[in-house]
């Protein structure tokens, strides 16, 4: 039977009644045809409120930080269902006009990926923390009460005998926020600031201060080093990574307010050394010794890209984020025969596209890549003509937009490469000029000089007046000489002639052109050498000169201002409000700190106890073990939200000890949404607003080709308790906690004239819309959105139905988009709010791909081989510099010892994150999502598998030389060991142990919990599968926390050696 | 005591007992619906649907005795044809309870007997069924009331008895053949389709309910001599020998088939069947309880009475598990590989044991059949004989 | 692509021999006894379940398609903006001359499950019933490995095996390619769900995701509070169904419907706007200008189990 009877002549009713007939005239089939009729399908009005703009609320995911804008929709004040934004690039590949009429928007449903979509269970977890809830038993006994809002705000402000009722604790008295901010004066601050760094630095002397500041040297946490700041320093906020919006919020708060300076977000166990290797790479000259850098994350245009290099990463699975990348490179590879290579010791999903999978030796990178600049240098497949150009100028005459540091000479000494060398050095030109060769001889230049085009020798090694100099390009040549084919191939554990083929695919530029490009996420670099393997990566762009070209290295389209710095109404780079603390101090983990400007150096030399971190921010896995060895001092407030250090952190196990400890961690503050994992441990959690009933301004991925902007904003009516702060109604988050604390401690910067006069700062909404009203605005005089019209206005408020005024007050909404000048912001607000996001017309990337090589948003500047601030600055142990340029390297821990297997631990553990797993969170409490993956495995070789005796399916227990128990020890909670069920896998490089993330937890109310005496049943399913991270490596020079990169401040998850033992 | 009253009594605890326990099972079937079974959605059919078609065998194979007593006028049984009716009836009534628990909307389904799908095999057996209830009462009426009639009326009862015997063989090939086609049809699932399935049913279906009927028909004997009991009883046994030997000659064949070149890939479903999980099923409660040692009473005490109707018993009670065997494996093969970790949820497995749920509600079922039947025996005159002219 | 081109991937795909011995094996078992032979002969005749308003003429909607102003074309635009440009075209026509095909492309599709759950989130599927899982499989040994995927929707045949074999006519095929589940009608016996050669069709047996949880409103959210999503409304057919009591479409058999309410309504399909690989197509195959109709063209076009005759209205690019 042919299908194209049914589908151009579907059986006509006499055809039917025929055959009817032959049953001999039934009777019983006539009725039926009967009634079949009277069924009438089809003639119901079909009802689909779902496309109707009154129905939807757009905002910004969370569910993994790609923060994807979304379109919730709702239904008697129920989010029912989750979509893609159609305005907004991330989700449709060309975004529709910003301009497009919300009707129509609401009809157009675009991409988001799985998590994203079960977002709706995240939001309506059962077990959501809607109460405050109080430690009613030890830390980590799970035990709790319900206790009153304000009744909580004023236990931790104003501490005392806090936990009486429990048994050990009767006596106990807690310091309060209010006592721990002993320095509240701004005067005081501001005078103290200054002299007290300088002491450390060695400028100041310690008597000298002393002398000035006597009245208030009790203010400081140890006046003999005033450099560690006033005992504000106590407060520590540890803040995930927290997005932003919120973060200006809660900085404020802390450092402008409270006037503490430990704020601190995730991102070291995230991926900050990829962020610092673009940061030194593109670090731009500011004159005086100072660089600046210009862009922490670029990636390929993965569009126009002809071949890509995927460096532990992929576009499919995690990064920056599927939603964007998979389609365009999906369709890159099937429709314009892109080749894509995924360098992964793991065969990841975006290996199943590509074109060749190289399972590297996990931390081999940096090797694999040597290996193939060697060859580039070997052959002349380097793109001379763009790295001749070594200032803005050269790089203009050539048709070039970005340039780089190849020609530029840095001096030697006897220690090694140092400064690079200034054409004052050598009589011929400024302090802040640079020098290359020209055929030998030296020429000054300004790299930022747009006049007077200056190209160089890509190679020189010589002496200049007496100085020993390289070229830039020369060191990093010399350095990819300084092993042969072999031994980097060794060190990669790629075979010779395969890393040749790689390299020579690369650089066919006579096919590619510059449409090739290699991208970097979290494999690479959460390495003890990390900064140093995302710098190699960051190489392989720079030796093909893809920067700026469609199908090249992009920085993206950009984002809007929502801090008003560009000319917003509301600026909040320069809120200057009444009474504004100057916070100072070395920070508890010791960022943004030389080791050589602190007392500590004086005191003690090298090597230094702990490590410093001049270069990075953001060292979450340290704040917790400098805190258990008061170094470089104590903590008496650790604050957490929306991150749980205690399982996310490798070698998390050994901060455990210190959380259960009152001493070291004598009050502890969470923000939470559940009863996580390290909130656990907490004395009070205070319920956050989901992900879909907050604000925020997140930023847009650099995948993103046009500019964009997007708005997080409640789409429900938060389900968290409600609450009177500042006499407003409003419910309980993250936000009006700190706001009733600030209200509590009469903190400056909030209340009636919070933001300047007549602006106050009473409700969330008088923060966020004002940084919506600055994106509404625009970033220059004629980039204001339109007004939203009467129709408009009138859907934006029925969309809102559902809301109560301790949400939605149409008139404080109003109020709270007025500026200074008395000008109404609202209603471009309400176009903004309406849409989501606001982002350029995509029609001007299609114009200018149709008219140029090079791509819309250019990023134009300097890109450097050789970091000059990383290149003179010294390891706090050692006190040797470290490499200026990228180097290979093996993991070594802080005392420079390797780390090694042995035959009891033999695997290389490395970890990834499956698409369904959002952070640590998705898998615990998404039911669509645990559908899909019920449990995590231990993932081996089949190979691997076999020879160690365990088969498909068997239980097994990862164990560690630091961790031989193979368990986590929770105290009071008992153990959770990590066994789950070995899966031996073809697509996994032998020798190594692989294990996903979100899975392994313990709270969550995947176990039973006692609130108010009352057992409450958690639901087992949340438990399952393994959190790999107590297996990591403990530092041996550090002794209680994970291995790191000294440069980058990564934690280290891929250079631990783990065994497995039958379970 | 006599066999008769030992026999009531027995039954009675049963039903009680089988009825109690198991009315927890139909409490939470109605309460929870279908939660708290073991089927699910890749394996869509279970316990009832098993048992629904050994019932409603069972029903089909007294039927034949029905049929023997009043078209072929067979000497041995012809006391019984009236308690073959009620037999058929109970077991049908059963068969109808398992297969109604098992829907989703049980009560929708009456509206399958005036508006139902032509072209689908159930859709055909909600019309038998109605024909085939209504066919039985009727029998069981007339041949109620022949007995109690004369003369004309007695022969025109006799001749409608004949004529509707006769209905009844198409009728029970049609609607049992047609439960065995409504396995058979489905293209999908190999282990099943084929046209083998209908004939096996078929045997099946004669020789468990023949086999029942040793076991009733030795309990509630009728009033009769010895020497008749005695060879109503042989002639049973010998009956039920025949059809036992065909029914193993189709299974042979079956066997045979499906695992010497593993055709339609099925052949690890047999081995499944033979040698899985499961293996007692097959070998112990069909193979040596449902087939040995009946063969070996039905041969060597062919003359005991008692050993005759125990192997009826152990074969009409055994032959849920071919039943079983026949629903079961046909759903274990995943239509496309991989798919239950696909999206991984207990309903969707290929895995069946039944729950202690599917049991419960399935030996209130069984204890339905048995009270109608010996309710029916109590009110209805059974045994009844008015002579004949 | 016209009608011939049509037929020609037809044939090309399927293996006519073994699935006419099938069929006439089917047609013979089915045939053998008494009276149903007749049913055979329907089913002969007619493979499809013709139902009385299969031909369209009274399909009256009573709010006819209203078409709604897309942003202009632009080049290189998503396809999810093509589609819906197509869709527009077809929903213009009767709905007998469109025939609705869904497109995938496995070379696209990246196993992300995003189609999965969103389809369980729009249709508020309860545990147990799926429409559309995603079938994963690693294939090759080390180094040379492989992976892939399979998402499976109902492939709406057009000669569906699980139309015929319901007693109760509670599903049909539209004539616009869509097989349809009538929830009121369908008894939930479950005879469909074994005649899918796809595994295509699921029951509802009647759960909620919340079901395990705690219930501690004055502590957490709370069982009935958080449970709210799951009793809304869904949109299936032309009707709305709430989760409540024993009521349809619990104790019903539940497949992928093409998305119906929102494919009248001019949107795609859930799976295919939140397919992030974009590797999922939807549209009428009938029009030979639609991105559907061009891709079921392509060589590497194929369907599942072509053998078994079903004719699916889904393809698979490869
Ligand atoms: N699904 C999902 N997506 C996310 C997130 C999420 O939680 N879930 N979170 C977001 C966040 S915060 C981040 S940081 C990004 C992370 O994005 P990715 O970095 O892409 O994600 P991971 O899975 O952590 O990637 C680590 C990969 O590196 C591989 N790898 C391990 N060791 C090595 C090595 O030595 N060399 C190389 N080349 N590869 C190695 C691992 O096998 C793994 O595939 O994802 C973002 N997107
Ligand atoms: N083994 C392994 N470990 C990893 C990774 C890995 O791939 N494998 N990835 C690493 C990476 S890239 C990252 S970014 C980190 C992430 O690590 P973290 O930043 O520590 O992690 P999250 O998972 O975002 O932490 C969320 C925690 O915050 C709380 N929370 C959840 N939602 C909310 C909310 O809405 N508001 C508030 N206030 N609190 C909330 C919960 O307690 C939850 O446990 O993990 C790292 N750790
Ligand atoms: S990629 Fe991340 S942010 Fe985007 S939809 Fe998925 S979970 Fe949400
Ligand atoms: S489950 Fe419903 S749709 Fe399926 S065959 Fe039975 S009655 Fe028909
Ligand atoms: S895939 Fe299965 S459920 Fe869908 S039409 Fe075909 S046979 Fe029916
Ligand atoms: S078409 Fe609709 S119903 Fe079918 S799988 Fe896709 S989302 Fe689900
Ligand atoms: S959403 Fe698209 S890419 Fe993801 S699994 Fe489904 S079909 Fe594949
Ligand atoms: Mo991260």
């Amino acid at each position: 039977m042919k299908n194209e009877m049914i589908k151009n002549k579907p059986m006509d009713r006499r055809g039917f009644l025929k055959t009817s007939a032959l049953l001999g005239g039934s009777a019983a089939c006539l009725g039926a045809v009967e009634k079949v009729n009277s069924k009438g399908f089809g003639r119901e009005k079909i009802n689909y409120p779902l496309n109707d703009a009154e129905n939807v609320i757009y905002s910004v995911c969370l569910q993994c930080h790609t923060d994807c804008p979304i379109k919730v929709k709702i239904e008697d004040g129920v989010a029912v269902k989750i979509d893609g934004n159609p305005y907004s690039i991330q989700n449709l590949n060309s975004p529709i006009p910003t301009s497009t009429d919300i009707q129509i928007g609401a009809k157009i449903d675009a991409g988001i990926c799985p998590k994203g979509q079960a977002g709706i269970q995240t939001m309506y977890d059962p077990y959501r923390v809607v109460k405050v809830l109080k430690r009613a038993g030890k830390r980590g006994e799970n035990k709790w009460k319900v206790i009153p809002f304000d009744k909580a705000i004023t236990e931790v402000v104003e501490g005392g005998k806090l936990f009486a009722d429990v048994p050990g604790e009767e006596n106990r008295v807690v310091e309060g926020m209010r006592q721990v901010r002993a320095l509240s004066d701004a005067k005081v601050a501001k005078a103290m600031a200054g002299d007290a760094m300088n002491v450390g630095k060695g400028k100041m002397s310690l008597a000298d201060f002393k002398a000035k500041h006597a009245a208030h040297l009790d203010l400081l946490i140890n006046p003999d080093q005033p450099d560690l700041g006033p005992k504000n320093n106590q407060f520590l906020m540890l803040a995930g990574r927290m997005e932003h919006g919120r973060k200006e919020f809660a900085k404020r708060w802390m450092r402008g307010s409270y006037g503490g300076n430990n704020f601190m977000e995730h991102t070291t166990v995230c991926e900050q050394s990829h962020h610092i290797a673009y940061k030194q790479i593109t670090s731009q000259y500011l004159g005086g010794g100072k660089w600046k850098p210009a862009a922490e994350h670029l990636k390929p245009d993965f569009r126009n890209c002809r071949f890509v290099f995927y460096f532990g990463t992929g576009f499919a699975e995690a990064n920056f984020g599927p939603p964007i990348m998979a389609s365009l490179a999906t369709n890159a590879v099937t429709n314009e025969g892109c080749k894509i290579v995924v360098v992964d010791p793991r065969f990841s999903k975006s290996a199943a596209k590509a074109w060749k999978w190289v399972p590297v030796r996990p931390g081999g990178d940096a090797a694999l890549i040597y290996g193939m600049i060697r060859w580039m240098f070997e052959n002349d497949r380097i793109v001379k003509s763009f790295l001749v150009n070594a200032n803005k100028a050269a790089a203009k005459k050539a048709n070039e937009e970005s340039w780089t540091s190849a020609t530029h000479l840095v001096t030697f000494d006897k220690e090694g490469p140092g400064k690079k060398l200034r054409a004052s050095d050598l009589g011929i030109g400024l302090s802040d000029e640079f020098v290359v060769t020209k055929n030998g001889k030296p020429v000054a230049v300004n790299t930022n000089d747009k006049l007077n085009p200056i190209t160089g020798d890509l190679f020189f090694s010589g002496e200049l007046n007496g100085i020993k100099v390289k070229s830039e390009l020369m060191m990093v040549k010399e350095y990819a000489m300084s092993k042969s084919m072999d031994e980097w191939a060794k060190e990669a554990g790629i075979d010779k002639k395969e890393i040749i083929a790689l390299v020579k695919e690369y650089t066919n530029f006579e096919k590619y052109g510059r449409k090739v490009g290699a991208e970097m996420y979290r494999g690479p670099v959460q390495h003890t050498n990390g900064y140093f393997n995302g710098m190699a990566v960051i190489y392989m762009n720079m030796l093909v000169g893809n920067i700026d070209y469609n199908g090249g290295l992009i920085a993206g389209g950009g984002h809007y201002h929502e801090d008003g710095s560009k000319g917003g109404p509301f600026n909040f780079k320069k809120d200057a409000f009444a009474g504004k603390t100057k916070a100072f101090g070395h920070k508890i983990s010791r960022e943004g700190s030389y080791y050589e400007n602190s007392t500590y150096f004086q005191k003690n030399g090298y090597p230094a106890k702990r490590p410093w971190f001049p270069h990075t921010g953001n060292v979450y896995q340290e704040a917790i073990p400098s805190l258990d060895d008061a170094y470089p001092y104590s903590i008496k407030i650790l604050m957490t939200i929306m991150g749980t250090p205690l399982l996310s952190n490798p070698a998390a196990q050994m901060s455990m000890q210190t959380i259960l400890d009152l001493k070291k961690t004598p009050l502890y503050i969470a923000s939470d949404v559940a009863v996580g994992e390290t909130s656990m441990f907490s004395d009070y959690i205070f319920p956050d607003y989901a992900i879909w009933e907050r604000w925020g301004t997140p930023h847009t991925t650099p995948a993103a080709v046009t500019k964009m902007s997007k708005m997080r904003q409640p789409t429900i009516e938060p389900l968290t308790e409600t609450a009177t702060i500042f006499g407003e109604k409003q419910h309980v988050g993250y936000e009006s906690m700190l706001l009733a604390m600030a209200e509590k401690m009469g903190l400056p910067g909030y209340g009636d004239d919070g933001l300047g006069k007549g602006m106050p700062l009473k409700r969330i909404e008088d923060w966020y819309l004002k940084m919506a009203s600055n994106l509404a605005a625009g970033d220059h005089k004629g980039d204001a959105l339109p007004d939203a019209d009467a129709k408009e206005i009138e859907i934006f408020k029925k969309a809102r139905r559902h809301m109560t005024s301790a949400t939605f007050d149409f008139d404080k909404w109003e109020k709270a988009c007025v500026d200074a000048n008395g000008k109404n912001w609202f209603k471009k607000t309400i176009y903004l709010l309406n849409r989501g996001v606001r982002g350029e017309d995509f029609i001007n990337y299609v114009k200018n791909v149709e008219n140029s090589d090079k791509i819309l948003h250019k990023f134009g500047k300097l890109f450097n081989f050789y970091s000059e601030p990383v290149g003179t600055t010294r390891h706090s142990y050692t006190g040797k510099r470290f490499s200026g340029i990228s180097k290979y390297s093996r993991a070594i821990d802080y005392a420079g010892k390797e780390v090694v297997g042995s035959s009891a631990y033999p695997l290389k553990s490395i970890t990834y994150k499956p698409i369904t797993g959002g952070q640590a969170r998705t898998q615990a409490v998404d039911y669509w999502l645990q559908a899909v993956m019920p449990e995590n495995t231990i993932d081996l070789n089949a190979q691997t598998a076999l020879e160690m005796g365990f088969k498909d399916g068997d239980m097994a227990k990862i164990v560690s030389a630091d961790n031989p128990d193979g368990s986590w020890d929770l105290g009071p909670a008992g153990k959770k060991y990590m066994i789950g069920k070995v899966r031996a896998i073809e697509g996994l490089r032998p020798g190594v142990l692989n294990t996903s993330w979100s899975f392994g937890h313990w709270a969550y109310c995947a176990r039973d919990i006692t609130v108010d005496g009352k057992l409450i049943k958690g639901e087992k399913a949340r438990e399952s599968g393994i959190c790999s991270n107590a297996a990591q490596a403990v530092d041996s020079g550090l002794k209680n926390s994970c291995l790191e990169d000294l440069v980058g401040g990564s934690a280290v998850f891929y250079d631990s050696f783990v065994g497995l033992v039958k379970a | 005591m006599t066999r008769e009253k030992m026999g009531n009594i027995l039954v009675w605890i049963l039903i009680i007992g089988f009825g109690v326990w198991g009315f927890q099972g139909m409490v939470d079937r109605f309460a929870n619906g279908h939660v708290n079974t073991a089927y699910g959605s890749y394996i869509p059919w279970g316990l009832w649907i098993s048992a629904y078609i050994w019932l409603i065998g069972l029903s089909a194979g007294a039927l034949m005795i029905s049929v023997m007593t009043y078209v072929f006028n067979v000497k041995a049984v012809k006391k019984v044809g009236k308690m073959a009716f009620l037999v058929a009836i109970a077991t049908l009534v059963g068969a109808m309870m398992s297969v109604g628990i098992d829907l989703g909307h049980p009560l929708r389904a009456f509206k399958l007997i005036y508006d139902p799908n032509l072209s689908s095999m159930m859709g055909w057996m909600a019309v038998l069924y109605s024909a085939y209830f209504v066919t039985l009462c009727i029998e069981l009426y007339f041949a109620i009331r022949k007995e109690q009639v004369r003369g004309e009326k007695q022969k025109a009862i006799k001749k409608i008895l004949v004529v509707l015997g006769i209905w009844s063989i198409p009728l029970a090939f049609a609607f049992h053949g047609g439960v065995g086609g409504v396995f058979a049809n489905v293209i999908a699932k190999p282990y099943w389709h084929g046209p083998m399935l209908p004939v096996v049913f078929l045997a099946g279906a004669f020789l468990s309910g023949g086999a029942l009927f040793c076991t009733v028909a030795y309990i509630w004997r009728p009033a009769q001599s010895k020497d008749e009991f005695l060879k109503m009883m042989i002639f049973l046994g010998k009956t039920t020998l025949a059809l036992l030997i065909l029914d193993e000659i189709l299974e042979l064949s079956e066997v045979y088939v499906g695992t010497f070149y593993s055709a339609f890939g099925e052949g690890h479903l047999w081995q499944q069947i033979l040698f899985g999980h499961y293996w007692y099923v097959f070998w112990i409660v069909h193979i040596l309880i449902g087939v040995l040692i009946p063969l070996f009473l039905l041969t060597a005490k062919a003359k005991s009475p008692g050993a005759v109707a125990l192997a009826g018993l152990l074969i009409a009670g055994s032959f849920l598990a071919v039943r079983l065997n026949i629903v079961i494996p046909g759903m274990l093969d995943p239509e496309l590989k991989g798919i239950a970790d696909a999206w991984v949820n207990s309903k969707l497995t290929f895995s069946y044991l039944p729950s202690v749920m599917e049991w419960q509600a399935l030996l209130f079922i069984v204890a339905v059949v048995m009270a109608v039947f010996m309710i029916g025996k109590k009110i209805l005159p059974i045994y009844q004989t008015a002579g004949e002219e | 692509m016209s009608k011939e081109e049509l037929s020609r991937v037809d044939e090309n795909l399927t293996l006519e021999t073994d699935e006419s011995r099938r069929d006439f094996l089917d047609k013979f078992s089915k045939g053998i006894f008494g009276g149903l032979i007749a049913g055979g002969i329907v089913n002969a005749l007619a493979p499809v379940q013709a139902r009385a308003d299969m031909d369209g003429s009274n399909l009256n909607f009573a709010e006819p398609f209203k078409p709604f102003d897309l942003p202009p074309a632009i080049p290189g635009e998503d396809v999810i903006l093509r589609m819906m440009r197509d869709l527009q075209r077809a929903l213009k026509k009767p709905i007998e001359q469109r025939h609705w095909n869904m497109v995938i492309d496995l070379r696209k599709c990246v196993g992300c499950d995003a189609c999965s759950v969103s389809c369980a989130a729009e249709n508020k599927l309860p545990p147990g019933v799926i429409y559309r899982p995603v079938i994963q499989q690693e294939i090759g040994s080390y180094p040379n490995v492989g992976h892939v995927t399979l998402p499976r929707p109902c492939m709406q045949c057009d000669e569906p095996p699980c139309v015929p074999v319901c007693p109760a006519q509670a599903t049909w095929k539209r004539p616009d390619g869509i097989v349809i589940v009538d929830y009121d009608q369908c008894i939930g016996c479950r005879y469909c769900l074994n005649a899918c050669p796809y595994d295509a069709r699921t029951f509802d047996f009647g759960m909620e995701y919340i079901d395990g949880a705690a219930d501690a409103p004055k502590v957490f959210l709370g069982k009935e509070k958080a449970g709210k999503y799951e009793t809304e409304a869904s949109y299936e057919y032309e009707k709305e169904w709430k989760r409540e009591d024993d009521k349809s479409p619990i104790g019903n058999a539940r497949k992928c419907h093409f998305c119906i309410p929102r494919i009248e309504k001019g949107m795609l399909p859930e799976c295919v706007v939140t397919c992030i690989g974009r590797a999922t197509y939807f549209g009428d195959g009938s029009d030979p200008d639609s991105l559907v109709a061009e891709l079921i063209a392509s060589p590497n076009a194929f369907r599942l189990k072509e053998e078994v005759g079903t004719h699916p209205s889904v393809y698979y690019i490869k």
